[in-house]
């Protein structure tokens, strides 16, 4: 079976992977150029860009509608689903468990949690509050919210021996439940517009990317790949059980620490920044693992190239099937993950 | 006689089967390296405890373990996997690594300062224990006994180069025989007897008393109860008298051709029974 593009044991290689990946969230990125409300030829994508590195100032329709509004948006769903892609890869690997999910350690659920707060109840608190964050109220509440109950979870799995995995597994999907029941209280005391509100942050979106979004979350989204890849090996080692890895020189404790802050970082700043994109961190990670093997080095960068272009493909289609208005995202990042891992499930379903 | 710098020492410990409870065993030896030592008892005398706390998996709840005269708990973790190697009873493997991969993954010590041939390594180890034809397998599709052979290669990958400080590499195993078939529990301890004879520390918990006659310098008999171990030669310390003692089965000796003492074992005598 060795060829150009396979390993002896059928895998992809390295180059081929990466590069692969690359390849398709550029083309993830040109679709989702051209598609939208206001059509963009491929032809007039080419000198809108030339125009905007070359600082020319056209004032065109479509130069405006590509830099101020289209291209934010990409460059956000390219940094949301690359950060998801990551976080899911990197929970996989220290839950050493394929069904693992970013939401498990409740950053989601978290941010879900005080987004609804502050959508229902801030017009009551806030209105108290000597300062206003004005149209950031939103997303930093999320983010702290995710924080706080994060570290809920972690502190909740904390034992004599250190944090243990399952307990955490345990207590996220308590806590997560928890923090639902409190979704669901707040839904039955909000008025029409709050609860129309808080559904469609639940469903998530890019329609609220701006250039300061992306620059925060990109930077943030960064800084979690460039940290997670110090992971990959011990994530690696970690796969022969977390005591064997102990005794290879693995430091465990740090390396779960370390992942659980990244991922927290990383959902987080998304997740406040487009509401809960659901399925790329739990899909992702799986069809890298099955192109390219299991092996950490490669499934964080893979996962977070694909978590990138489904979440680009996935907004195109949101902006283009019922024009003029938007899908969901997160209904269509369900609707697109799900049938492709149901599709995986079948085809390998000897192997998983 | 006993060289601190060479020897895994057990001081005043007290086993037991979790954080808290009966003591299943009291050990007071130490053990050198350049010498194969087996671990022998019946079930749930604790010799699987005594192995977690001999490469500080596990905190004796008394008692302390000392590692080249160091205490086992003053060693970085890093520095340790340097040090010493260990194979655990039955090793899941999450997720789709290779035999090779795993096999690797005992370079993990060793990654600030890779050799010039870290490749051959891995591929010396695998051929040392027959695995070099399930290299691209996937782990969790071998059978009991091939993984354990992976398992035993990643342990030699683990300590192949000697250290620059010149002291021993230490290999510690949890039955490492158990699902094996027998051509290949003779390989295997022949490799261990090998690695002894080279100064390696070889400790490894078994449970066929003839294979450990065969192929270990010295025997620790965990005879449960709380009681202490018996340390000693093989020889001298696997006699019938103790084997009925310890065990409740009753052994005879016979003197094979090449030299060796192995048993053949008959009922358990009534009062045990």
């Amino acid at each position: 079976m060795t060829s150009l593009w396979r390993l002896p044991s059928g895998r992809l290689h390295p180059q081929v992977v990466i590069g692969g990946g690359v390849v398709v969230t550029l083309l993830a990125l040109i679709l989702g150029s051209t598609q939208g409300a206001y059509a963009i030829a491929p032809s007039q994508l080419l000198s809108v860009l030339g125009n905007g590195l070359l600082g020319g100032s056209t004032s065109s329709t479509e130069h405006l509608v590509f830099m101020n509004i289209r291209l934010p948006r990409l460059l956000l769903g390219l940094v949301a689903g690359a950060g998801l892609g990551l976080a899911g890869a990197l929970m996989q690997g220290m839950f050493r468990n394929p069904l693992a999910d970013p939401g498990l350690i409740g950053v989601s659920g978290g941010a879900a949690l005080a987004a609804a707060c502050a959508i229902v109840l801030g017009p009551l608190w806030f209105a108290s509050l000597g300062f206003t964050l004005g149209s950031w109220t939103l997303a930093v509440s999320a983010f702290i919210g995710g924080g706080a109950v994060t570290l809920l979870i972690y502190g909740l799995a904390q034992s004599s021996g250190g944090t243990r995995v399952g307990l955490m597994l345990l207590a996220g999907i308590a806590v997560n439940a928890l923090a639902g029941a409190g979704l669901g209280f707040l839904s039955y005391i909000s008025n029409d517009e709050q609860l129309r509100n808080v559904q469609l942050w639940l469903m998530g979106s890019l329609g609220h990317a701006r250039w300061a979004t992306v620059w925060l979350v990109g930077c943030v989204v960064a800084l979690c790949t460039v940290a997670a890849m110090a992971l990959a090996r011990p994530l690696n080692a970690i796969a022969l059980g977390e005591a064997q890895a102990q005794l290879l020189g693995v430091p465990v404790e740090r390396t779960k620490r370390y992942a659980i802050v990244v991922t927290a970082l990383a959902v987080g700043s998304v997740t406040s920044a487009t509401g809960v994109i659901g399925f790329i961190g739990l899909v992702a990670p799986h069809w890298v693992r099955l192109v390219a093997g299991p092996d950490h080095r490669l499934v964080l960068p893979g996962s977070a190239l694909l978590g990138a272009s489904l979440v680009l493909v996935a907004d195109a289609v949101a902006r283009t099937v019922v024009q003029p208005a938007e899908m969901p995202l997160g209904v269509l990042t369900a609707f697109i993950g799900v049938p492709l891992f149901l599709l995986m499930l079948r085809q390998f379903r000897n192997k998983l | 006689m006993t060289d601190a710098v060479n020897s895994l020492c057990c001081e005043h410990l007290q086993v037991t089967a979790h954080a808290q409870g009966d003591t299943l065993a009291q050990v007071h030896a130490s053990v050198q390296s350049g010498r194969f030592t087996a671990i022998l008892g019946p079930n749930g005398a604790g010799k699987s405890s005594l192995m977690s706390i001999l490469v500080g998996l596990r905190k004796p709840l008394a008692g302390r373990v000392v590692f080249k005269g160091r205490a086992l708990q003053q060693w970085p973790a890093a520095v340790l996997a340097q040090h010493m190697a260990f194979m655990a009873q039955d090793t899941q493997v999450a997720f789709s690594f290779t035999s090779q991969e795993v096999v690797e993954m005992g370079r993990y010590p060793h990654r600030h300062h890779p050799k010039a041939d870290e490749a051959h390594v891995v591929q010396c180890a695998m051929q040392a224990t027959g695995v070099m034809h399930l290299a691209d397998r996937e782990v969790a599709t071998l059978s009991g006994g091939e993984r354990a052979r992976v398992h035993l290669a990643r342990a030699l990958a683990q300590a192949w180069h000697p250290l620059p400080d010149g002291s021993a590499r230490w290999l510690l195993l949890d039955e490492p025989t158990a699902a094996l078939d027998l051509q290949h529990q003779h390989a295997c301890m022949q490799l261990l007897r090998q690695r002894a004879d080279q100064g390696f520390g070889v400790v490894a918990v078994l449970h066929d008393l003839n294979l450990a006659l065969r192929y270990a310098h010295d025997v620790v008999v965990v005879p449960g109860g709380g009681q202490a171990v018996i340390m000693g030669r093989c020889q001298d310390v696997l006699t019938p008298q103790c084997i009925e003692q310890v065990w409740g089965v009753r052994g005879e000796l016979l003197h094979m051709q090449d030299g060796v003492q192995q048993y053949v074992f008959g009922a358990a005598p009534a009062a045990a029974a």
